[in-house]
């Protein structure tokens, strides 16, 4: 097939009109490099942690440092990687694309999220650069607020820009995929891809203002000691754990919901094949978002939480993964009686699929409140969340790249 | 801690020590280890299962059904209701056995057996600091007797904390302005590790200990070795007296504050309706916050003691209270049914 002469590409050249660009598909490349030199510096963060690791002294980084160390590389990888990956890159430049609409419905807005994204980030690298902050990418309280005396604000203040973004995103999203369907686009008939995006961004928009509303109830406290958090004052650490849950328990799914989607499609088109059961695929992406908002008490098992708040966000635990179990099941049918082709996007596909699955098992027991008395605030919790983070996430955030490079590069 | 140590400073109970195993899990050193090892097994075999159910298909489909010809299509199929309910509702079960098993499990964790011996626990950047009903103190260890239940009553200096016997399966967070709980019973005479599991600071990683388990004769003979001191309740009275909690808290019937004796456990009536249980975390606050919950017929002019009284010195006047018997009538409070 013929390129065509004229494409987003080379439709202007030079700094501004990449900077000015209300283009989403100029926008998504514009994130598409951010997110990527975010990616390598979380990623440098955490090959520091692993060389330290290799024995058990502290031969390479004092305690200090390997704090740091660990707090840069969740907060990098959480809030500037992981998040903006999947909507803002590929988001941004399939959504219309896949719903015949023109531009997203709000050009300038998403022009301005990248620029508040940019921000943000800028605050972050500032505050790693100056020296650190060490609270954990949680910013627990009463250590965020009342004992450490890192760059806390700055990292803070970082996160609550770049929260923004989010917002912002997810709200273009809505509006576009609600107002700017192509005729006869009806909504079963969207493709799955968009339908993960949806459920992300009603995240997006219902979650994230939680967020900024606690980190600046940590920052009031810090700066002002009002007593939010600090039990000498009347107020109670543990306020600031069901906060920040609330927002960042659902968060998880802002993460893997778009990889989800990127995996329906993959696992389509590699298998020349239309979905399984589209649209208990299609609804289990807005359980997982509704019944997500629901189960932030599982990080508090052990908090002396009452017994009675744990039951329940136990039994929900248990029953967020069922919408999870029935998307694994329907991408294994998917492949049955299919043309596989086992190309790279398909592999990554495959890899998602399986260390996914042991994510999501591995949460099974972190939902079980006698066994995760024993395995809350260890290893195990780092490895379940990892495989699903990495496993999930960056499997379908690569898988995806690879699936759609040809179309975002015009080249094969 | 002197010749009574039972175990040289490796970890596990003795026969371990001898052997460079790298288990899986930790040892199994209390009565509720067997009940979260059964239920975590039980989930690895299901996890298991549809981890190789999920892999073996797709092996097998990408392989069965891989591309032959360029122009070869898959076959059309757009689902199958009765499939979607079979793995949506045999999950949903077995997730559903697995959150009763594992609230089971918790409620055993949780449930204090009647007649636990209680030790108290102050967790600070970065030690612990323990003391014994006895007036044993000691940092960084807990000495505890084997086959007899052990309730921890654990408060934080400063940031969160998180108080972690893994031989023992058992952990609660340890974190400042309330007191958390944890019981355990060991069973096997050894000693085993002892970590903060909530990041706190700097030396987080060095905040670790050992926990020693004795046979009760042994934990007798050491509770009366070694350094002697006051029991908390003992410091605790010192404590009432200095800190002029006594002017008040007389006693007697014209005194301006609640006597409290035999306060402990006992649902107080308090100004302006409604009733508490007078139990650990009612009574720090009502040291450290005390406008917070006054005692009904009492007028609010005890001043408070935040910030005045450590955690530790808390604990004690804690522990002096609870030592009170006394009559259980008090002025203002009717009349105790026990």
């Amino acid at each position: 097939m013929e390129a065509p002469a004229l494409t987003y590409l080379n439709n202007g050249h030079g700094a501004a009109s990449w900077l000015l660009t209300r283009d989403h598909k100029r926008i998504a490349l514009l994130y598409l490099v951010s997110i990527t030199v975010f990616f390598v510096i979380g990623g440098l963060f955490a090959t520091l942690i692993r060389f330290e690791l290799l024995t058990p002294e502290g031969d390479l980084l004092t305690s200090e440092t390997y704090n740091k160390m660990f707090t840069m590389h969740g907060v990098v990888m959480v809030f500037f990687f992981l998040i903006p990956s999947i909507p803002a890159v590929l988001g941004n430049f399939l959504l219309p694309i896949m719903i015949g609409a023109k531009d997203l419905a709000f050009p300038r807005i998403n022009l301005l999220s990248w620029y508040i994204y940019v921000l943000g980030g800028a605050f972050t690298l500032y505050a790693a650069l100056a020296g650190g902050v060490d609270t954990g990418w949680t910013f627990y309280t009463p250590y965020s607020t009342a004992a450490a005396n890192t760059h806390v604000m700055t990292a803070a203040v970082g996160v609550f820009i770049t929260g923004f973004s989010s917002i912002l995103t997810g709200l273009n999203f809505i509006v576009t995929v609600h107002r700017m369907r192509a005729t006869g686009l009806t909504w079963f008939r969207l493709p799955l891809f968009v339908w993960a995006h949806y459920a992300t961004s009603l995240i997006m928009i219902l979650g994230t203002p939680v967020v900024a509303i606690t980190i600046l109830m940590v920052a009031a406290e810090r700066a002002l000691h009002l007593g939010i958090f600090d039990p000498a004052l009347g107020g109670d650490p543990v306020l600031f754990q069901h906060l920040f849950w609330f927002y960042s328990h659902p968060a998880v799914y802002i993460m893997i919901l778009p990889a989800m989607g990127v995996i329906s499609e993959i696992v389509q088109a590699f298998s020349r094949k239309n979905i399984f059961g589209y649209s208990f695929i299609a609804f289990s992406s807005i359980a997982i978002a509704v019944i997500g908002f629901l189960v932030w008490g599982h990080h508090l098992f052990v908090a002396g939480q009452s017994t009675y708040a744990g039951l329940v966000f136990s039994i929900l635990s248990f029953t967020v993964a069922i919408p999870s179990a029935i998307k694994v099941f329907n991408w294994t049918a998917t492949i049955y009686k299919g043309s596989v082709s086992l190309e790279s996007p398909m592999l990554y596909a495959f890899g998602f699929i399986g260390l996914f699955t042991i994510g999501g098992l591995t949460g099974l027991f972190l939902a079980a409140m006698g066994i995760d008395i024993h395995v809350h605030d260890t290893y195990f919790v780092v490895a379940h969340f990892h495989y699903i983070m990495v496993g999930g996430a960056i499997m379908g955030y690569l898988g995806g790249l690879h699936y759609w490079w040809p179309k975002i590069s015009g080249r094969t | 801690m002197g010749p009574q140590r039972a175990t040289k400073p490796g970890f596990g109970a003795e026969p371990r020590l001898k052997m460079h195993t790298f288990p899986l899990l930790p040892q199994q050193a209390s009565v509720q280890a067997g009940q979260v090892d059964a239920i975590f097994f039980f989930m690895v075999a299901v996890t298991a299962f549809f981890s190789l159910l999920i892999a073996g298909l797709i092996v097998f489909f990408a392989i069965r059904y891989r591309r032959r010809h360029d122009d070869e299509i898959g076959v059309a199929i757009h689902g199958s209701l009765v499939l979607e309910l079979m793995w949506t509702i045999i999950p949903f079960f077995i997730a559903m056995g697995m959150f009763g098993w594992g609230a089971k499990v918790f409620f055993d964790l949780y449930r204090v057996p009647a007649g636990a011996m209680e030790i108290f626990v102050v967790g600070k950047q970065w030690m612990w600091k323990v003391q014994h009903a006895s007036g044993q103190r000691e940092i960084n260890e807990l000495h505890v007797p084997a086959g007899r239940p052990v309730r921890l009553i654990m408060g934080s200096e400063d940031v969160i904390h998180s108080f972690y016997i893994p031989a023992f399966r058992v952990k609660a967070d340890v974190i400042p302005g309330r007191y958390n709980t944890l019981w355990f019973q060991a069973t096997t005479p050894g000693r085993y590790h002892l970590f903060c599991a909530e990041y706190c600071g700097t030396k987080h990683s060095g905040m670790i200990g050992s926990v020693v388990v004795m046979e009760p004769t042994e934990y007798q003979a050491w509770l009366s070795g070694g350094p002697t001191s006051d029991s908390p309740a003992a410091t605790g009275e010192k404590l009432f007296t200095s800190l002029a909690c006594v002017t008040c808290h007389t006693g007697d019937a014209a005194s301006r504050g609640p006597n409290l004796a035999g306060v402990f456990g006992h649902e107080v009536e308090l100004q302006g309706g409604g009733k508490v249980v007078a139990d650990e975390a009612y009574l720090r606050e009502s040291i450290v916050n005390p406008q917070a919950k006054v005692v009904a017929g009492f007028p609010p002019i005890m001043p408070p003691f935040q910030g005045m009284v450590s955690e530790e010195q808390l604990l004690q006047l804690i522990a002096y209270l609870k030592s009170l018997k006394g009559p259980a009538a008090r002025p203002g409070a009717p009349p105790q049914q026990k």
